[in-house]
């Protein structure tokens, strides 16, 4: 960290003196990476900062300032990091991690399995559209942990009530997205691909399915962003692991350091799932020159 | 206007249209894209159907595509009827219609893939690629092509179905000049390389009396098939060999003369 702020320091310095001499730089190529370089380390430092913003105002508000409450106190960020350190030394939160990603696979793979097929129909035939609309945007706004009762009972205690909740929660994107992306789709493609041989199935398959992918993965963004806030709530109830089980432990044993230290991780997954989906985005679908 | 403009259907004729018309219903009231449309294509022959835009030439061609059906008279090639899009009729559109998320070679593969063709599908995307002289570019991408090297590429796509019958949509009305020119003594070299029944549309008189063999003047509003002209020039062409120059003439009174008409009906 603060080596980076130092080599930050330095690049700027450079890049002052770079400037001064530049009619006798013998490098035409050097200023302008430099440049990149300093926008990079902006791009980079500008979001840093308001993530210290973030930490000092947790250390402010647990610091004894507002309140001497010894609970209050105990939530501070020193004992969130001491734990999260224990954390890692002691191996004890991998099973639970592992578990709630499980859960979090799982969950998210049925939602792709049953949304994709629904949106291509929907998204496909007007009479399909026009059918759903109304029954999925009703069913959409109810609150996927509002099923949690009818899914206990259904599928008893354990996994797969879990596994419903994340999938119900983020297989609405999925619908949605898709059927965007296939109403929407250049019809040209599929004039083309028609006077090319295709029948309705290769249709689908070659020219439908690879046109939608990036709708597939924007749905499968927010999808992902669900499921993961789901899945703490969801996990309180009739699992023993996991990291929504995790937190409620840490509350039973009255060890606000380590809840707030299984908070952390908790962000930490959920900002890497998001950046790995950003990641495919750009990089596996295939409109990314545009974006 | 039921004169046989199109010359009499003969055992040369591969595209037979007799009496046809097309007429989109709207909410607005019934628009007439084409009609009494007789016109025959022969076979090997590139035809080109010139005329405005709204004379209904796109229609035209997606009517022998099968991708639209005619409203009244009859289509045919090799005197089956067209009821739907088949492979062995190409089609190469203005704006190319490239699948974005294929690189070069899975666009030309695409009709032999989509149809489950079992022979060597490499050489056969090997011999387009060096017909349309793609080297090079076998593994780019259609958002990293030109426009010329797009329908390059469209053009391979269509005739990797080994098609008998290959139908162009102003395929070079996004290009510009010079690579329209450039590309329209490809298109001929190509087709004709290929012994491929060719319907060009264009808009564009010196282009469809540089690249036809005959070419079919249509009016707009209702679209209507004016007459046939036929081109007698071998190819390659001179772009200002004075009999070009003669049928331009002939091409541009036959436009200006429906003009005419108009301004006595109003006089």
């Amino acid at each position: 960290m603060s080596n980076a702020m130092s080599t930050g320091g330095r690049l700027a310095e450079d890049v002052r003196s770079e400037a001064e001499t530049n009619s006798e730089t013998a490098n035409p190529d050097s200023p302008p990476l430099q440049g990149r370089w300093l926008a990079r380390l902006r791009g980079v430092g500008v979001p840093l900062l308001g993530f210290l913003v973030i930490l000092l105002l947790w250390q402010l508000l647990t610091s004894g300032l507002l309140t001497d409450s010894g609970i209050v106190m105990a939530f501070q960020p020193r004992n969130a990091f001491r734990e999260l350190a224990g954390f890692f030394a002691s191996g004890v939160i991998y099973s639970h991690i592992l578990a709630s990603l499980e859960r979090i696979g799982l969950g998210l793979a049925l939602a792709v399995a049953i949304g994709v097929p629904i949106g291509v129909i929907i998204g496909h035939y007007r009479t399909a559209e026009r059918a759903s609309s109304l029954a999925f945007q009703f069913t959409r706004m109810i609150s996927p942990l509002s099923w949690m009762p009818i899914a206990i009972i259904v599928f008893g205690v354990g996994n797969n009530p879990v596994i419903f909740l994340i999938a119900i929660a983020s297989v609405w994107p999925m619908i949605i997205n898709t059927a965007h992306g296939v109403s929407s789709l250049d019809q040209r493609w599929l004039r083309a691909a028609r006077t090319l041989g295709a029948n309705e199935w290769k249709l689908v398959r070659m020219v439908i399915l690879p046109a939608v992918v990036p709708d597939m993965l924007t749905g499968l963004r927010l999808a992902v962003g669900l499921a993961w806030v789901i899945l703490v709530p969801a996990e309180m109830l009739g699992v023993s692991d996991g990291l929504g089980y995790y937190i409620l432990d840490t509350r039973d044993r009255f060890n606000y350091g380590e809840l707030m230290a299984v908070i952390l991780i908790i962000g930490v997954i959920g900002y890497a799932l998001d950046q790995l989906i950003r990641f495919l985005r750009v990089h596996v679908s295939w409109d990314h020159e545009e974006r | 206007m039921t004169q046989e403009t199109g010359g009499t259907p003969s055992a040369h004729a591969r595209i037979v249209l007799e009496d046809a018309a097309k007429v989109f219903a709207a909410r607005s009231g019934a628009t007439v894209a084409f009609q009494g449309v007789n016109l025959s294509v022969h076979e090997g022959e590139l035809l080109c159907v010139l005329g405005p835009s709204g004379c209904g030439k796109s229609t035209l061609l997606n009517v022998i595509a099968g991708l639209d059906r005619l409203s009244h008279g009859s289509v045919t090639v090799a005197g089956q009827p067209v009821e739907s899009p088949h492979y062995t009729r190409g089609m190469v559109f203005q704006d190319y219609a490239l699948f974005p998320w294929l690189t070069v070679e899975g666009n030309i593969r695409f009709g032999l893939d989509a149809r489950g063709f079992k022979g060597d599908k490499q050489a056969i995307v090997a011999d387009l690629v060096a017909l349309t002289r793609l080297q090079g570019f076998e593994r780019s991408r259609p958002a990293q092509l030109s426009g010329g090297m797009a329908q390059r590429v469209a053009l391979a796509r269509a005739l990797a179905n080994q098609v008998e019958i290959l139908l162009m949509d102003e395929p070079f009305g996004a290009l510009d000049a010079f690579t329209r020119m450039e590309m329209q003594e490809e298109i001929v070299r190509i087709v004709k390389a290929q012994g491929v029944t060719t319907v060009f549309v264009t808009h564009d008189i010196d282009e469809a009396l540089y690249v036809g063999d005959r070419v079919a003047i249509m009016s707009a509003h209702p679209g209507e098939l004016r007459r046939v002209i036929p081109v007698p020039i071998s190819h390659p062409r001179d772009r200002v060999d004075p009999q070009l120059v003669r049928l331009r003439q002939e091409v541009f009174t036959e436009f200006n003369l429906a003009h005419t008409r108009e301004q006595y009906y109003h006089i």
